[in-house]
């Protein structure tokens, strides 16, 4: 645990750490992510050296199964108190918050997942999967609660320039930088006929990997051992795997197009120069860059992600969601310090980023460039 | 060094990148006019630029190109040219 602020991160994937952490109530992890066993499940973690109020982001999916298990029931224990419910329809990131009072006594704080609509595939749908399950855990994140940072408001107003509204669209959305999930931003720059040089503008880029790679400088990404080259899903591409930090990234060649070493050779080459590229303009702080994620964020996170961004310099997020019957698509409105909150229409879907929602995307540009360059809060 | 000696380097340099002798350098020329010139082959020409006149672009410098008269200016600038 990180103990500036006791942030602890939980990979629910083969590779990651929760061996550490889950106790009863769970099956073997996969690659992505850990099913729980049952109708309870159980970690442990280490209680924070700093004393706080705390949040822990579950980031979690459900087994449904249409009409027949259309939703998955969650309740939430920490030591003993019961602090959430939470009705799951798809993919979500759940938040929780933790009184200091509850976790402060003991040594270990016990969390328990109570998810009672648990069943077996082979029930359910006819799958040959014996497996008593409900929800499917890709990463719970613990951290301390804290306020927006503050900090000089006009640090954050990005240069005023020409008005917004008559910026021809390739010239306003150069003025972004695209932070990942994924390279949906990215391609929405592209159709503008806005090209900057981004490092994580077409890589897959979860929060947790961000987050790290923020924190770490992004140092050794690029170094040649630590570059990969595999074949897509559909075996009709090449990605670029960093091994440094996890990021994953289309270098927009097509299996026998090239060489897959002299893909990573130039990639090789590439990396470098856009990490010290991206660091530049984290600390110069003159664009706006820009965050989605591949399903619902809790703010708290995002201010994780806005505080790593701060530690360079004065940058402003503009972090995009769904839109909700307040905030209709192509809203953009400060959330925080440095973060703007803008509203999409759609997303593209995960299988096929280029199907984006261009007119709403450059709609929300717009009105994010005018907010930043007047009134930061 | 001259603008001259500049524009000729950058034939080399935009012909091993495209991979194309018909590339014709002149200050007004963009990505819009060439085939193929996306974000990565910028990088291409950027990192072969860096390396040929031992000077580095700093991410105002990287963000003002607008065309091949840009480039030129800059590296002049960096060269003292």
């Amino acid at each position: 645990m990180d103990d500036r602020d006791g942030e602890l991160v939980i990979d629910f994937g083969r590779s990651g750490n929760s061996d550490a952490y889950r106790r009863s109530g769970w099956y073997e992890p996969e690659p992505r992510h850990s099913w729980t066993q049952g109708s309870e499940s159980t970690i442990e973690i280490p209680r924070p050296n700093v004393a706080g109020d705390y949040v822990m982001v579950l980031e979690v999916g459900p087994f449904l199964w249409k009409e027949k298990l259309a939703a998955q029931r969650l309740t939430v224990l920490v030591n003993g108190s019961e602090l959430a419910d939470f009705v799951l329809r798809e993919v979500s990131a759940l938040e929780v918050h933790i009184p200091w009072e509850l976790v402060e006594a003991r040594e270990w704080v016990q969390v328990i997942f109570r998810h009672p609509d648990v069943a077996k595939p082979v029930d359910i749908s006819g799958v040959p999967d014996h497996r008593e399950i409900a929800l499917a855990f890709e990463a719970v994140t613990f951290f301390r609660k804290s306020e927006p940072r503050s900090g000089p408001p006009e640090a954050y107003v990005v240069a005023a320039g020409d008005d917004p509204d008559m910026l021809p669209i390739e010239q306003l959305m150069i003025r972004f930088e695209s932070l990942g999930e994924n390279c949906e931003f990215g391609l929405a720059q592209r159709r503008c006929g806005a090209e900057p040089l981004g490092l994580l503008r077409f890589a897959s880029a979860p929060l947790p990997i961000l987050l790290s790679g923020l924190r770490g400088r992004f140092e050794g990404m690029g170094e040649p051992e630590q570059v990969d080259i595999q074949v897509s899903d559909n075996h009709q591409e090449y990605l670029v795997v960093d091994k440094c930090f996890g990021f994953l990234y289309h270098p927009w060649v097509l299996v026998g197009e090239a060489d897959p070493e002299d893909i990573r050779r130039r990639e090789a080459k590439r990396l470098p120069f856009l990490r010290r590229k991206l660091l530049e303009d984290l600390e110069e702080a003159s664009k706006i860059f820009v965050y989605r994620g591949m399903h619902r964020l809790p703010q708290p996170l995002v201010l994780r992600l806005v505080a790593a961004m701060h530690a360079y310099g004065p940058t402003t997020l503009l972090w995009v969601e769904l839109q909700d019957p307040d905030h209709p698509a192509g809203t953009v409105e400060w959330v925080a310090t440095g973060l703007l909150k803008g509203y999409i229409d759609r997303f593209a879907p995960a299988e096929n980023a280029h199907a984006l929602s261009l007119d709403c995307w450059i709609t929300i540009c717009r009105n994010a460039l005018k907010l930043a360059q007047t009134r930061p809060i | 060094m001259s603008e001259a000696e500049i524009y000729a380097g950058l034939q080399e340099i935009f012909r091993d990148v495209f991979l194309s002798d018909d590339i014709e350098l002149r200050p007004e020329l963009s990505a819009k006019d060439v085939p193929g010139w996306d974000s990565f082959k910028q990088i291409d020409i950027i990192l072969a630029v860096e390396e040929k006149y031992r000077i580095k672009l700093n991410t105002r410098e990287l963000d003002s190109l607008q065309n091949v008269g840009d480039l030129v200016r800059v590296i002049a600038a960096k060269t003292g040219g």
